[in-house]
């Protein structure tokens, strides 16, 4: 094969394709040319049947970088409006939402915060435990916003407003609560947090000079301790045994002599106390009759509760051994102990002859 | 107007010459892109791509008459650099076989029986010789455009040539060979 054939039957090929038929040439003496031919023929008679027609040819007569960069933008802009849209609104959003969550009362963005809370308040609406939980944590942050209030010194209307809120929120959630209480769910969580809450809002008039502050300030925990106390009674009631002293009476301690016993009274020295047959312990030992364990004259430790209504319960006695007689003989005075200071001093002790009252409610800071 | 004046009228700017040489060339590039990219949409974008770029440059196009074959260069790069782009779609390795046609296309003809035999002895040729007899008789490209493509002289694709039509006419003729 030459270069020449391959040269002479191309020629006749880019003739054909071209519609001429070249009638000079003479390729009878070369290698089958003529058959070649017809293959060629053949092959350029053929036509793709799934080759599309492009559309865009005819928008373009002139192109050029600025119309491909129109046209990509328009395209980009189409492609990226709704996306760019929602990502920005989603990060406005977010970036609202995180600057709301430190704002205090009084600015544009705590309006927002509220809104937001308002919004997780409804969706535990229905269920009153869920509920009463979401609303003390919101207790939690007004309380926290206040204390923050108070402490940056804000103007007035900021430590005023934050004030507002807190007793507002302090009325939302407490009554929440009672009804928990009432309804004898579950609220051992509650409580503590209740506790936790009223801990920090006793505290709270000390974070202020300003005496109308300070006076809301206590109101605010006033009524919230009230109210626990309240719920604390509720829920000593639903159990049903002492439990109501345990919450709410004081513990006393008190020594002194028996002066007499009957079936569920006891007078110790000039001071009388009930108590229960079946539950009082004598000597850390359940006793199942009282009056053989203990006799006039013995002289006792009484651990016990003064109720509200002043009557002392006692729930355990010690016998002591008697006592030197250099030692002076201390006398109860029930009446001291009925009036007892608050706040005590938390470390109990026991005086001979007079209570020790712990008084379970938070103590106040001095 | 041949393509030489075009070309030399587009390489000062003429707005006229280059409305025409992108209306003649057009559509052949589409299809020697949609042939290999086999997606239309992709193949319009890609010859866009093209005569932006080759408008481009055209000024610097010494010879007018290496038009052609510099257009259907710049379109195989795009391609090539379409297929680097999209490297899921196809080994790297397979990029510079870029000149054959993707699979999916296939040769659909119409129902022609006697021609599909044709294309059906097409594949027992050589890679070169197929190329070659695609690119002439499919594309319509002349020598010098399949040689610049190829990278080979004129001289060199003319004997491919010759040797592509001897081996399918052997085919041809003896189908025990298909």
């Amino acid at each position: 094969m030459t270069q020449e054939i391959s040269e002479k039957l191309d020629r006749a090929i880019e003739a054909r394709l071209k519609g001429i038929i070249l009638e000079s040439e003479d390729f009878s003496e070369e290698a089958d040319i003529p058959g070649l031919l017809e293959v060629a023929d053949r092959l350029a008679s053929i036509q793709f049947s799934e080759i599309p027609v492009a559309d865009k040819q005819r928008k373009y007569i002139n192109v050029n970088r600025e119309e491909k960069l129109k046209i990509n933008l328009g395209r980009l802009f189409k492609i990226l409006i709704w996306p760019t849209s929602l990502s920005v609104m989603f990060l406005a959003g977010l970036n609202t939402y995180l600057n709301s969550q430190n704002s205090l009362p009084g600015s544009t963005f705590f309006t927002i915060k509220k809104m937001s809370e308002q919004a997780q308040v409804y969706t535990v609406q229905k269920n009153p435990t869920r509920l009463a939980e979401v609303q003390l944590g919101l207790l939690e942050k007004r309380l926290s916003e206040a204390q923050t209030a108070l402490l940056q010194n804000s103007n007035s209307q900021v430590k005023s407003q934050a004030l507002i809120e807190l007793k507002n929120q302090t009325n939302a959630t407490l009554p929440l609560i009672k009804d928990i209480a009432s309804s004898g769910s579950d609220n051992s969580k509650l409580m503590q947090n209740l506790d936790n809450i009223n801990r920090q809002l006793n505290g709270l008039s000390s974070k202020t000079q300003d005496p109308d502050e300070q006076k809301m300030s206590k109101s605010i925990a006033s009524e919230s301790i009230k109210m626990t106390r309240e719920v604390k009674q509720i829920l000593a009631a639903g159990a049903g045994d002492t439990t109501l002293s345990m919450a709410e009476a004081s513990e006393i301690n008190f020594n002194g002599k028996i002066k007499s016993i009957s079936k569920d009274t006891l007078v110790v020295e000039k001071t009388t106390f009930t108590y229960n047959p079946s539950k009082l312990i004598i000597n850390s030992v359940k006793i199942d009759s009282v009056e053989n364990q203990l006799k006039s004259g013995t002289r006792v430790k009484i651990k016990g509760l003064k109720h509200e209504d002043g009557t002392l319960e006692a729930l355990e006695v010690t016998t002591l051994q008697e006592k030197p007689a250099t030692q002076t003989p201390v006398t109860s005075s029930p009446t001291e102990a009925e009036q007892p200071e608050i706040p005590q001093p938390k470390k109990q002790e026991t005086i001979q002859g007079s209570f020790i009252i712990e008084d379970p409610r938070p103590q106040t800071k001095k | 107007m041949t393509i030489q004046e075009l070309v030399e009228l587009a390489k000062q700017k003429d707005p006229g010459a280059l409305s025409t040489l992108y209306n003649d060339f057009f559509q052949r590039i589409f299809r020697f892109i949609f042939l290999r990219v086999s997606h239309k949409e992709t193949a319009e974008d890609l010859t866009e791509d093209v005569f932006i770029k080759a408008f481009e440059a055209i000024a610097k196009l010494e010879d007018p008459k290496l038009f052609q074959s510099w257009i259907y260069q710049i379109a195989k790069n795009k391609i090539i650099d379409h297929y680097r782009k999209s490297k899921v779609d196809i080994a790297l390795e397979e990029v510079e076989d870029i000149l054959e046609y993707r699979d999916e296309i296939g040769f659909k003809i119409d129902n022609d029986v006697a021609k599909s035999k044709i294309i059906e002895t097409l594949n027992l040729l050589s890679k070169e010789q197929k190329q070659v007899i695609s690119l002439k008789f499919f594309e319509d490209l002349d020598n010098t455009t399949i040689a610049k493509l190829l990278g080979k002289n004129e001289g060199t694709i003319r004997v491919i040539q010759h040797r592509a039509l001897i081996r399918l006419k052997e085919l041809i003729n003896d189908p025990g060979n298909i």
